[in-house]
């Protein structure tokens, strides 16, 4: 009886149930293949003293791999890193996008253009933008410290001090035109009949954005942070191009620590417990970011 | 209060004139409407009165200043808009408050302003909540309340009524009309429904195609439109029209001859308005006000309640009239009636220029 139904392509109750599963199934397995299995693994592996070189001998370690995290200096200087580049570069892109966004909205005849133009660092894979400043920047070969020269100005770029600013200009450079978009797509799509009722009461252009665009924007400058803010957090191509973490461990971040730990020393477990770590540190971040930006919101209401 | 006046005004966007050459004067403490069907270049004459918009040319004075050049905020106005546009993430009160904070006012001053707006317009209970918890009328008030408590020299209405439904739209009217008798701010007021229009406005504006066409009082507009786009623009049900020719001062015309006295010498193709409410059952109007009697066939009777509107046939044309109550035992569907037109009210209009004649 059901058999004929699906047959006739009209399945009674019954199976569609059958049927619902089966179609979920292929879904269900790549997931849990790709994403599921590794992270439960990477757990695993994460509780174990699993060393590539002695897979012979792996034994259960319990927290062992976390509370040895909190007494390694390197780790924290990796999350110190990391924070000061995440912080950095998503204020720099924020800053520099929203002006420049508000400033391309202002000119629509120069907006498709410049929207072009300005997406095309965009395009290029990060690793590439990484060796391109690694020459462009280098104290020896680059022309932009050939050019300071003339000008007087001398700045080694990739220098104790100086490198892990390097890094987040990069970043900014490549990133800034993501939020730009993402925030010049917000601008276009709010209300315009607010901003015309604040010309009227005689609202300053400083009182407009400050009282009108910034809250209207809210919803999408999270969004744009929360994005940029995770994806500044899993920096790599450009420390693994150019500096590899140095001078000194002061471009090391979290990830390039977790790949040098796991892949250069083969310290398994410790590097899938700095994940996890890291993992809880981005999650509690989102969250706070959040609480942060909605807390009025829910206070008035 | 000062008036406002436009010279010359006209608007281009890109290649669209959207008005031309607008000279119009509106009077201290008026209440005028500028009402036209859409696309006639109302809202912009508002939008330039407000400065959202500069003109292409001419000169707008307020009072005796030219406000031609300057910003909203120079010009001292208040506009109430169509979607109320309210500012969504701020409650009643700091809407409200908005345009005074533009104006560094005091905090004390500004609080003791909402409150009496609050009071007049019956917000009081809302003050804390946000447009997005307010019905429609609610927030409409709101808009106005923000209008108003800045004690603007002008108030722009936008099609404000609008986007409510029927019964408070008249209910709004009404309060509209006591807090302009209650503040006699200059008023200007966009519609485009003309039964608005004529209860509102001491002045109408009849406007289409970038340009005005009649301006006067309701009953002027209403009893003398000056055109035949304004005749058949204002009235509900429309005026009837019809086509014929004036000759030897009678009209002849849709089967009809209809002899008009004092109509001079004017001859030629003329349409003949006439309103649903000028056109009689035989025997009941003054005979001095009457005119020849004529046949037509009773098509539909619509009853409104103590009067019904009824559907004419004359000659393929349709004519409406409409019909005390208590005449229409005489009136059968598909049978003849005699009619007779009011001498006193009708319009004639040249069929060229559709000027009245």
């Amino acid at each position: 009886m059901a058999v004929e139904a699906e047959a006739n392509g009209m399945a009674i109750p019954a199976s569609r149930w059958g049927l619902r599963y089966r179609l979920l199934l292929p879904l269900t397995l790549t997931l849990g293949a790709v994403l599921l299995y590794p992270l439960l693994f990477s757990f695993w592996v994460s509780l174990h003293r699993y060393q590539l070189t002695r897979l012979q001998d792996v034994r259960f370690a319990g927290l062992r791999n976390y509370l040895k995290l909190f007494e390694d200096p390197a780790f924290w200087n990796a999350i110190l890193n990391t924070l000061t580049f995440v912080f950095g570069a998503v204020t720099l892109e924020l800053v520099l996008g929203f002006a420049l966004a508000l400033l391309l909205h202002r000119l629509p005849r120069f907006r498709h253009l410049a929207r072009a133009m300005l997406l095309t660092p965009m395009f290029v894979t990060p690793i590439a933008v990484g060796l391109m400043f690694r020459f462009l920047l280098n104290q020896q070969l680059g022309v932009l410290p050939w050019l300071l020269e003339g000008l007087g100005i001398r700045i080694d770029w990739f220098g104790p001090g100086m490198a892990l600013f390097s890094i987040i200009l990069i970043d900014v450079w490549q990133w800034t035109p993501f939020m730009l978009l993402l925030l010049l797509a917000g601008l276009e799509s709010l209300p315009k009949a607010p901003f015309e009722a604040a010309r009227i009461d005689g609202a300053s252009a400083w009182m407009t954005f400050t009282r009108v665009t910034l809250p209207l924007m809210k919803p999408v400058l999270l969004v744009a942070i929360v994005i940029r803010g995770l994806d500044a957090f899993k920096v790599f191509e450009y420390i693994y191009a150019i500096t590899r973490g140095g001078p000194g461990g002061s471009t090391e971040t979290i990830l390039f620590y977790i790949y040098k730990v796991g892949f250069r020393f083969f310290r398994m477990g410790e590097a899938a417990a700095m994940a996890y770590v890291l993992v809880a540190v981005t999650l509690a971040l989102v969250t706070l970011l959040y609480l942060l930006m909605t807390r009025e919101g829910r206070r008035r209401s | 209060m000062p008036g406002v006046r436009l010279e010359k005004v006209s608007k281009r966007f890109g290649e669209v004139r959207t008005l031309r050459d607008i000279d119009l004067e509106i009077a201290d403490g008026s209440f005028t409407v500028l009402v036209g069907p859409s696309g006639c270049g109302k809202t912009t004459t508002l939008r330039l009165v407000a400065g959202l918009e500069t003109v292409s040319s001419g000169r707008i004075l307020i009072g005796e200043r030219d406000v031609t050049a300057l910003e909203p905020r120079e010009r001292n106005v208040a506009m109430v808009f169509q979607n109320y546009a309210l500012y969504p993430h701020m409650t009643v009160y700091d809407n409200i408050a908005f345009g005074l904070r533009a104006k560094r006012m005091d905090e004390a001053e500004i609080r003791r302003r909402i409150l009496d707006v609050a009071a007049m317009l019956g917000l009081g209970d809302l003050l804390a909540r946000r447009p997005g918890e307010l019905s429609g009328g609610q927030q409409q008030r709101v808009a106005i309340g923000r209008a108003i408590v800045r004690e603007p020299n002008l108030f722009l209405f936008d099609e404000p009524l609008s986007n409510l439904d029927a019964k408070l739209r008249i209910g709004m009217r009404t309060e509209l009309l006591k807090l302009h008798r209650e503040l006699g701010t200059t008023t200007i007021y966009v519609t485009h429904d003309q039964e608005e229009a004529m209860t509102m406005g001491d002045r109408i504006v009849v406007m289409e195609a970038g340009e005005i066409r009649q301006t006067g009082t309701p009953r002027e507009i209403y009893f003398r439109p000056a055109d035949l786009m304004v005749a058949r623009f204002v009235g509900s049900p429309p005026m009837n029209i019809f086509e014929g020719r004036l000759e030897g001062g009678a009209f002849e015309g849709a089967g009809l001859r209809l002899p008009l006295p004092g109509i001079g010498s004017f001859a030629g193709r003329v349409l003949l308005g006439v309103r649903p409410e000028d056109i009689h059952l035989a025997g009941t109007l003054e005979p001095e006000r009457a005119s020849a009697p004529f046949s037509a066939r009773v098509e539909v009777i619509e009853l409104l309640g103590a009067r019904a509107i009824v559907t004419f046939a004359l000659e393929g044309a349709e004519i409406k009239a409409v019909v005390e109550e208590r005449q229409l035992d005489t009136l059968r569907e598909d049978t003849d009636a005699s009619l007779v037109l009011d001498h006193h009210r009708l319009h004639l209009f040249d069929a060229e220029s559709g000027e009245r004649v």
